[in-house]
């Protein structure tokens, strides 16, 4: 009796590796698709070397530097799912770059966790007393940005549904003099975000033609 | 060691078809007398043979003899003079009773030779054919390519040297009284130490020879040789190198002296394959990154205190640069050497013979360089768009002004890694400036940023410049870099953009939008530390400082390995990135300048490796295979 082989039947084997060279592009796309909703493409770097990294101006010591971490992912694909034709292919790309951006997302929480511990930049509902206060005190403590077109940039808020839900409902529930105190923080923010940024730039030698 | 001769020489032939000749007996039997000489070839005296006007089964008795009676051969030679016919396919070699009307009868098939030494398995084989036609002997590569005659029968060396091309008749050389082919005469002349093949290794390799030989004989426009060859089992030892200057007992010759059964042997043995068809390419293009990987693959698994890595890439470096040679890309050769060098690189901490051989090959790398510069000066930059591709089309848009930071890049290599080994370069740099002149004047429009893979290039231009004292050149060049940097918002490329991306980057480019499509341009760049670097070097800080405000937000960085010796891997895991960001704390090229002074040149000195002036040249090397890194510590003029 002839041994078991991994015979071919009209082999594709050069169309099926180049689809799956495919594959992996259609879920680099959506992975990247899913992250810019959250980072500007723009402030995305790739790096083809080392360990980590050291920013200029921001890590004093090396021995701060950002540290490469690794993600992995496994994915099956159930033969009889295959002869079945059972498969939802863009649910299932979906669903992987849904895990790959949800392991990013937990890995961006953490770098911003330990960041925060560090400095000390932490606003406890506990300590402020009620989820009110608690945005009041984030406001106060976190600078506002300028993009790249001299437009400031307000703070995100990352938060599960629920929580979403519960800050959205006790915020709306406030009156008119928590909203005057908000609005008077984000115009103090403002300003001083457009006056950095105003020193910032006067650090630049000027153009003859400017 | 078992070092046997075959020589046949056939100037009688029954056939009316087949003329006599009269240069055949004389050039076997020079060839025999100069290699059974301990002066020269070494081989066994008494063991080697010499048949003159032979019949077939006298050359079949031969071969049976030498083959398969005295032992274990370590180099088996095989020299024939005479008829050579291609015919159907297959080519043979016309002996005493030969007859064209059946020749697979009467005549000696090369394929059969082939399979005669597969199954003798000497260590290394070389075949010499001056013959009418001998050059068809190439038509048989494609059978030798087969794996059951190449890989399946163990053939760990294997070089051929046919002095004529098909349909071309071997010229007979009358003068000086002797009979005899061209190239006969040719390759004694070097066997015998007339003309140097190189002075750098005890041995020569046939293969080595041959591109050497063929190059003079091409000069005499007599006859065009093909030489081919690939030796798996370390250095090759056809004959002696008269010209060596060095210490023979500076080589343990680690490889060469292993038995092909052994373990490390069956590993190579197992690769011969894959190396068969890298080689096989070489000829029509260069991939360094394939070849890169299949010589890598042996190497990291055959690399030891033995030095068994080191053996085996200098005993295939000159089989695969001879190959390289038969490209129409003028730096094909030097780029399998610079593969060769960045392969070594990584096991030179582990293999002490690995700096030694990388010293060598960069001395070819040396030598190659000059050989393409100067045609790249006399040919390509004579001719009215010599540096564009013939069928490029569109694409040079992108290629073209990458194409020139290369060419730039390689010569900065060539004068920096020249100046610190030592090495004159009086005539180097003559050539050089006409070269960096001509592209100035003719190129400039198309000297742009363009891809993140310049920055090496670029900066070892600029560091030559300096070198050379061509602060005008370098002027020149780093205005025109800059502005196309600063006018396309410095978008250039990312390093690993792949080129079915190309023509939707220069699109992107063109409109001055990357909406969509911002993980094509490098992000970090190293360009802008490069620029920054050569803007400082040649103090144009005052030019380029009211500019920064046009480059706010941008990201550049500089990679430093931990150890110099992981310059040539493919993916440098251990070693830091430096990034910065033009107006976070970057507002002019002296705040710069200042960070790179404080963080990045002490980073550089912590690693010894580079104290080795033969690890800093095969860095500078490998940065010209892998451009998405750069030689940071070759730019020696920051300080100035």
């Amino acid at each position: 009796m002839e041994t078991k082989r991994n015979f071919e039947h009209f082999s594709t084997r050069n169309e099926q590796r180049i689809f799956r060279e495919m594959e992996t592009e259609l879920m680099g796309e959506l992975r990247e698709a899913k992250i810019n909703t959250t980072l500007s493409p723009e402030n995305i770097m790739r790096y083809h070397h080392g360990a980590g990294w050291h920013t200029h101006g921001v890590n004093e010591d090396i021995d701060d530097a950002g540290k490469f971490e690794s993600q992995s992912l496994t994915t099956e694909i159930k033969f009889e799912d295959i002869l079945n034709q059972r498969m939802d292919v863009s649910a299932y790309f979906n669903k992987i770059a849904d895990h790959v951006h949800g392991m990013q997302m937990r890995l961006l929480y953490k770098v911003v966790g330990e960041s925060t511990d560090k400095s000390g930049n932490i606003v406890s509902t506990k300590v402020e007393g009620s989820i009110a206060n608690s945005f009041l005190a984030m406001l106060r403590k976190i600078e506002f940005g300028v993009d790249r077109n001299g437009n400031v940039s307000m703070p995100q808020i990352h938060a599960g549904k629920e929580m979403s839900e519960k800050m959205l409902q006790e915020l709306q529930a406030q009156g008119a003099e928590f909203q005057a105190e908000v609005e008077k923080v984000k115009a103090e923010k403002t300003a001083q975000a457009l006056e950095r940024e105003a020193e910032r730039l006067a650090r630049f030698k000027r153009h003859p033609d400017e | 060691m078992n070092r046997l001769l075959l020589c046949i020489g056939c100037n009688e032939y029954h056939s009316s078809n087949l003329p006599a000749l009269n240069g055949a007996i004389p050039d076997a039997q020079g060839i025999y007398t100069l290699l059974v000489d301990p002066q020269y070839g070494e081989y066994h005296s008494t063991n080697s043979i010499l048949i003159r006007n032979p019949n077939i089964s006298d050359v079949s008795a031969a071969l049976r003899k030498i083959l398969f009676q005295y032992g274990d051969i370590d180099v088996f030679s095989l020299f024939f003079a005479g008829h050579g016919v291609a015919k159907d396919g297959a080519y043979y070699l016309c002996v005493k009773d030969s007859e064209i009307n059946s020749l697979s009868m009467s005549a000696l098939a090369t394929a059969d030779i082939f399979k005669a030494i597969n199954e003798a398995k000497p260590k290394q084989s070389n075949i010499i054919i001056d013959a009418c036609e001998s050059g068809a002997v190439v038509s048989d590569i494609g059978s030798l390519l087969k794996p059951e005659i190449i890989g399946g029968a163990n053939t760990p060396a294997i070089t051929i040297f046919a002095t004529s091309a098909s349909n071309q008749l071997a010229l007979e050389n009358t003068s000086g009284g002797t009979l005899g082919g061209v190239g006969t005469k040719e390759l004694m002349s070097y066997i015998r130490g007339e003309k140097i093949v190189q002075n750098t290794r005890p041995y020569l390799d046939l293969s080595e020879i041959g591109r050497v030989a063929s190059l003079s004989i091409e000069n005499n426009k007599s006859q065009s040789p093909n030489v081919w060859g690939l030796n798996l089992c370390g250095e090759a030892l056809f004959t002696k190198n008269l010209n060596f200057t060095g210490d023979t007992l500076n080589f343990s010759f680690a490889l060469t002296k292993t038995p092909a059964q052994s373990g490390i042997g069956q590993i190579i043995q197992e690769k011969a394959a894959s190396l068969w068809g890298v080689y096989a390419e070489l000829s029509k293009r260069t991939d360094n990154e394939k070849l890169f990987e299949v010589l890598n693959d042996v190497c990291g698994k055959v690399a030891s205190g033995s030095n068994y890595a080191s053996s085996f890439i200098s005993g295939i470096a000159p089989n695969l640069v001879s190959e390289a040679t038969k490209s129409n890309d003028l730096f094909s050769a030097n780029q399998v050497l610079a593969v060769c060098i960045s392969v070594l690189l990584a096991y030179s901490e582990k293999e002490p013979e690995a700096n030694k051989v990388i010293n060598l090959l960069i001395s070819e790398w040396l030598v190659e360089n000059r050989r393409s510069f100067t045609k790249l000066n006399e040919i390509s930059l004579a001719t009215p768009y010599g540096l564009l591709s013939e069928s490029g089309g569109l694409s040079d848009l992108y290629y073209l002004p990458i194409r020139i930071s290369k060419i730039l890049g390689w010569l900065g290599a060539h004068i920096i890694i020249s100046q610190s080994l030592g090495i004159s370069t009086g005539s180097d740099t003559i050539i050089a400036k006409e070269i960096i002149d001509k592209i100035l004047n003719e190129y400039a429009p198309s000297i742009v940023a363009m891809s993140d893979i310049q920055s090496p290039y670029i900066s070892l231009i600029y560091e030559a410049c300096r070198r050379l004292e061509l602060k005008e050149q370098a002027e020149l060049h780093i205005g025109l870099m800059f502005n196309s940097f600063v006018e396309h918002g410095g978008k250039i490329a990312s390093a690993d953009i792949e080129a079915k991306r190309i023509l939707q980057y220069l699109l992107c480019r063109d409109i001055r939008d990357f909406s969509g499509f911002y993980s094509l341009v490098a992000n970090p760049s190293n360009f802008l530390s490069t620029l920054f670097l050569g803007t400082k070097t040649f103090g144009l800080e005052e030019v380029v400082d009211p500019y920064m405000r046009k480059l706010d937000h941008l990201h550049f960085n500089l990679f430093v390995p931990r150890n110099h010796r992981d310059f040539g891997i493919d993916v440098i895991r251990e070693g830091m990135n430096f990034s910065f960001q033009v107006g976070h704390e970057i507002f002019t090229v002296a705040d710069f300048i200042s960070a790179y002074n404080s963080r990045i040149n002490p980073e550089i000195a912590k690693d010894t490796s580079l104290n080795s002036p033969i690890i800093r040249a095969a860095c500078i090397i490998a940065s010209m295979i892998f451009p998405d890194r750069v030689a940071w510590f070759s730019l020696e003029g920051l300080d100035s």
